[in-house]
């Protein structure tokens, strides 16, 4: 049997990916699988593949002792609250430098995308203490904040592709039937954006939802506190709580799933923009 | 309503788009702006629309000087190359978009949209959106977009490019029909010579930025104003030679490097001894075998067109184009004599212009 080399490639490519998908889904199977397991089947060596028995005590657990009613409608109103914000700002100042040319626009980008070099643990301290003198902390407006800081570069780049490769005729075409340029950008210009406006929602919410430095950092209380961080509560000085642990780990990965599976095929689009 | 454009220049960094360029329409005219890719018609056009403005001098539609003026209120439509319809509306909104912002009530806005789709015949696509539409119906409704306003211009940036040869053809007899039952002055970008003729009621050459020639199709066909114009209008294009003008005898002959021919002596004085000959391809004729002037000539294609044929005459290794009507008994590979019809002769000078102006 003869083997072309593309052929060779191909099944060496698909020998790799199938390497990577079990190396990077193994952590979450078994999390999955933990989180029904009891407590004891946890521990057990030598582990257990399957549950022997079945409990969803775990997940009872995480809305009766550890707030997590509380904590998912803080995640939620923190990850909508940067994705709106992140894409309102993003877009339209992404469609300013897509659009307007001005003295030092090509400078201002760079310098907006250092802000996204900067490691966020740099950007914490002096955060808080801005936060803390606005009197902001344990706020989930200063959380929103945070992660949007860390996350507007981004979107400004992701939208200003996007702009960058659209035809401006259809947009000239507004302004002749006499649309002012903030009607157009509304009313043309972001439907006919949408690939590249729900790539950047999806990542603008991963981002803001798996957050954990900016909550941990700025809140204290359950008042403000988002799902992550609750999780890491589940480690005290006297107890781990795996079983816990490993439900709340699934819980938070539910929502990013099944928005990643609704908007997989405007993400691929959007990210693969202009190549 | 007039357009009238002032000396007008346009650069875009070091590039001339329009150097300089005067031109006035007429009222209700046809003006089809023609040249080849990026000859300054279609930046021409955005100047006139106001999606650019001019660098120098002056733009005036009616009397009204309309350099500062924004695109909405110079009361232009304009149809794009691409149409740029708006990709998420249904064609009804797509077309009434421009009323609404105008504030016209609805009830009239209903009545001339149903106007316009009627007279283009789109009553029944309204409802759906340009992805749900072939080429041509997009086409319709990008005109019904500009017609619907009720401009005093309309701007065409070649709207007949993107369709197919046949559409295009039964599209251009529309416009035409269109244009003479509306009245509304028109300019209409292209670079399709033959669109251009078949269109306009004048004709503006431009190439490099500079307007050549302004005329009638006749006009520019019949007696092209430089070697550029010449070449360009006209389908198989014109037979070009460079030569120089020599006394033979006491007459005036062209003297190119593989032929020499008599010429008229109604040359303009002073004329520059270095010229370049044009010869219309229908203007070639088959010369009998004892002709003194004749110019010997070789078969090497036949291309027939129905009822003419066209055929590519070597000369000296040189192709020429000849056209014929199909009853001429030719074969590849016939050796013959060819003239030119004497009135019919182009001269023009390096520069390009017109020596022997009819």
């Amino acid at each position: 049997m003869k083997f072309s080399i593309t052929s060779i490639t191909k099944w060496v490519s698909i020998v790799v990916l199938i390497l990577v998908v079990i190396v990077t889904l193994f952590p979450v199977v078994w999390m999955a699988l933990s989180s029904v397991k009891s407590k004891e089947e946890i521990f057990r060596a030598p582990p257990t593949w399957a549950p022997e028995t079945f409990t969803s005590r775990h997940y009872e657990d995480l809305f009766t002792r550890f707030h997590f009613v509380r904590l998912t409608v803080n995640s939620i109103i923190i990850a909508v609250g940067v994705t709106v914000i992140s894409v309102v700002i993003g877009s339209m100042a992404a469609y300013g430098f897509s659009r307007y040319s001005f003295r030092g626009s090509g400078m201002l980008l760079i310098f907006i995308l250092l802000a996204r070099m900067i490691t966020p643990a740099a950007l914490v301290i002096p955060l808080y203490t801005l936060m803390r003198t606005l009197g902001l902390l344990d706020t989930m407006i200063s959380i929103i904040i945070g992660i949007t800081i860390m996350n507007l570069p981004f979107v400004i780049w992701i939208m200003k592709a996007f702009f960058d490769s659209a035809p401006k005729d259809v947009e000239e075409a507004a302004e002749v039937d006499g649309m002012s340029p903030f009607r157009t950008f509304w009313k043309i210009v972001i439907p006919m954006a949408m690939p590249a406006i729900a790539t950047v929602v999806l990542f603008s919410f991963v981002t803001a939802w798996v957050d954990f430095l900016f909550g941990i950092s700025f809140s204290t209380t359950p008042q403000s506190m988002p799902l992550t961080v609750g999780i890491s509560n589940m480690q005290t000085g006297y107890e781990i709580y795996w079983g816990p642990m490993m439900a709340a780990g699934v819980y938070l990965t539910l929502p990013t799933l099944v928005l990643a599976f609704l908007l997989q095929k405007y993400f691929i689009k959007g990210l693969t923009m202009g190549y | 309503m007039k357009v009238y454009l002032e000396k007008v220049t346009k650069k875009f960094g070091k590039t001339t788009a329009v150097d300089n360029i005067t031109l006035e329409t007429k009222n209700k005219d046809f003006l089809v702006l023609l040249g080849p890719s990026g000859c300054g018609k279609t930046t021409t056009l955005r100047l006139i629309a106001g999606l650019e403005t001019p660098d120098s001098g002056n733009i005036y539609i009616g009397d009204t000087l309309v350099n500062d003026v924004s695109p909405k209120d110079r009361n232009i439509a304009m149809v794009f190359q691409s149409y740029a319809l708006y990709p998420h509306m249904k064609s009804y909104d797509n077309i009434s978009l421009t009323l609404k912002i105008r504030k016209v009530p609805k009830e009239e806005i209903r009545e001339r949209v149903h106007n316009v789709a009627e007279l283009l015949k789109i009553e029944e696509l309204l409802d759906r959106k340009p992805g749900q539409l072939s080429g041509g119906q997009r086409q319709r409704v990008a005109l019904a977009r500009a017609l619907v306003r009720e401009p005093t211009v309309f701007l065409m940036d070649e709207p007949l490019s993107n369709l197919d040869a046949k559409l295009r053809i039964h599209m251009r007899a529309e416009l035409k029909k269109m244009h003479r039952k509306l009245g509304i002055t028109t300019i209409f970008v292209t670079h399709d010579q033959a669109e251009a003729m078949a269109l306009a009621e004048r004709i503006a050459i431009i190439n490099q930025g500079t307007l050549q020639q302004v005329g009638s199709p006749k006009e520019v066909y019949d007696n092209p104003a430089n070697a550029f114009v010449g070449g360009f209008i006209g389908s198989p294009p014109m037979n070009v030679w460079d030569g120089e003008i020599v006394e033979e005898n006491g007459k005036l002959k062209i003297d190119t490097s593989f032929f020499r021919y008599p010429l008229s002596s109604n040359l303009k004085e002073n004329t520059t001894s270095t010229v370049t000959l044009g010869v219309r391809p229908e203007d070639v004729i088959i010369a009998k075998e004892k002709e003194l002037n004749g110019i010997k000539a070789k078969v090497d294609v036949i291309e027939p067109m129905g009822r003419d044929l066209v055929a590519t005459l070597v000369i000296g290794g040189v192709a020429m184009k000849m056209v014929v009507p199909s009853d001429k008994p030719l074969r590849v590979g016939d050796k013959l004599k060819i003239k030119f019809k004497k009135e019919r002769l182009h001269i023009f000078e390096k520069e390009g212009c017109l020596l022997n102006p009819r």
